[in-house]
């Protein structure tokens, strides 16, 4: 035996599931303190900018909507009403993007067994739904307490709504990480579409608010799914035209295959490099 | 004990599959150390990433008992963006160790002062070397995978790095690949000699040379 300063008995691989289940969360929380220092840095700037920039983008459309004369719309207070279109959809983008590129950051790190690039992805995943929950209930709460929010109407379903916005994220981000290491453009070829996405997701308008013509094409973007999802669940007054998760979770599952599938068979091949 | 069973590993390269292993079955005990021998591009390293389990094998299994470090390959391993003690927290903490206790070591061992908050691609050849080896004398391994021993730096330094090497030679089981057939003679009692896909077992280092030089 060396004489170096520890005596913790493990072996190098997991022989029962329960060990496994060990071995990655100790690399998942491992990767995601590591990742809180290069997405917010040591002085807390970081988490000022991860608020303003939705808080800002919030606060842009709230000044039109009341130069317009707009206090509400279609019975939702302006700001949650705005917040769980532009968070969420922001929230989704951030996540995409940043699991697009989560191995560059991360490759000296992959010389380690156990850290697959799997891993990387789930960190930053969950990184990215804690903040957007923190980001999301500091500028609802603080309409609330400003008197322009309701208390959320079914706090759960806005528990479950912010869940499958994120699996959403994170199985489409899976995929286009996958799909930039096989052609390296790819996350950059995908830009155009995130902007037309902006405008095609139920961002700052409803479903509703749309002529049934444009609806049939909107109803295939799952993000528009999501968005109206969390809203109907957090609003007493507002009914979505969308009445299940089915499309979403059939979307979610099958990114999510997809993008499994591929991390599997490009894991080794990211680590030789 | 480290067994390799009917394991193959291929590799898709440009000019066609590559052949790394060739369906090899092999028992390996650790009570000695290993020198790991063969041509570059051979496949040493590939073969010390598949015992490390860093990559898997296209087909077969490798059992390994004991603690297998890392492949310590002493010029990188890190995230360069990240500063040495940010490196030392994460592999602490994916091994499951105090990270303080960790940092303590390698701050005793590695003498790297106040270059240990530096970003590590700052770092020279030498230093990486020294907070390698610190790191993975901390964390203390049954069984340390070495993919050649690095020259390193200034001679105060270099004294105090062979000296650990060598004690680490004795007391844990090294797997090592040299293209210096000194430090192999010098370390191993054992040797693997990689050609072609087939690894084959010796019991002695000279032999294995020998063959090697014949190639």
């Amino acid at each position: 035996m060396v004489s170096g300063v520890h005596s913790v008995q493990f072996r190098n691989y997991a022989s029962t599931l329960s060990e496994a289940l060990v071995w990655q969360g100790r690399v998942v929380s491992a990767l995601i303190l590591r990742e809180m220092l290069t997405r917010y840095g040591r002085s807390g700037l970081g988490y000022l900018w991860a608020l303003l920039e939705p808080l800002m983008m919030v606060g842009v459309f709230y000044a039109a909507f009341l130069a317009l004369g707009r206090q509400s719309h279609a019975g939702m207070e302006l700001i949650p009403f705005l917040s769980t279109g532009i968070v969420t959809f922001m929230a989704i983008r951030g996540t995409v993007r940043s699991l697009a590129n989560a191995i560059e950051s991360n490759r000296g790190l992959l010389t380690y067994p156990h850290v697959s690039p799997l891993d990387t992805l789930i960190a930053r995943a969950i990184l990215e739904t804690v903040t957007f929950v923190v980001v999301f209930s500091i500028i609802v709460g603080g309409a609330y307490l400003l008197d322009q929010a309701p208390i959320p109407h079914d706090l759960f379903g806005v528990l479950i709504a912010v869940f499958a916005a994120m699996a959403l994220a994170f199985s489409w981000g899976g995929l286009e990480w996958a799909l930039t290491m096989i052609w390296p453009a790819f996350e950059k070829l995908t830009r155009p579409l995130w902007r037309l996405m902006l405008w095609t997701s139920c961002v700052f308008y409803t479903l509703n608010d749309m002529p049934s013509t444009a609806r049939v094409f909107l109803e295939y973007n799952p993000i528009v799914h999501a968005i109206e999802l969390l809203r109907s669940a957090f609003f007493i007054g507002y009914a979505t035209p969308i009445n299940s998760y089915t499309y979403l979770i059939v979307w979610i599952m099958s990114v999510l295959f997809l993008a499994l599938l591929l991390e599997r068979s490009l894991r080794d091949r990211v680590k030789q490099s | 004990m480290i067994a390799l069973e009917n394991v193959t590993k291929v590799y898709k390269t440009v000019d066609g599959p590559k052949i790394v292993l060739n369906d090899v079955s092999l028992k390996i005990p650790t009570d000695r150390n290993v020198g790991i021998l063969g041509l570059n591009g051979a496949g040493k390293s590939t073969l010390m990433r598949l015992i490390a389990r860093a990559e898997t094998p296209t087909r077969g299994n490798i059992r390994t008992r004991g603690r297998v470090s890392w492949p310590l390959a002493f010029s990188g391993g890190f995230q360069g963006s990240l500063s040495a003690i940010d490196n030392i927290r994460f592999v602490s903490r994916i091994y499951g160790v105090d990270w303080r206790e960790t940092l303590e070591y390698v701050e005793e061992f590695a003498e790297l002062g106040t270059y240990l908050k530096m970003p590590i691609k700052t770092y020279s050849a030498g230093m990486r070397a020294r907070l390698n080896l610190g790191l993975s004398l901390a964390i203390k391994f049954d069984v340390y995978l070495v993919d050649e021993i690095p020259g390193v730096g200034d001679v105060r330094f270099k004294a105090r790095f062979q000296s650990a090497f060598d004690k680490l030679s004795q007391e844990a089981c090294l797997f090592l690949t040299s293209h210096n057939s000194a430090s192999i003679r010098k370390h191993c009692d054992r040797a693997l000699l990689l050609v072609h896909g087939k690894l084959t077992a010796f019991n002695n280092v000279d032999e294995a040379l020998d063959a090697y030089s014949h190639i």
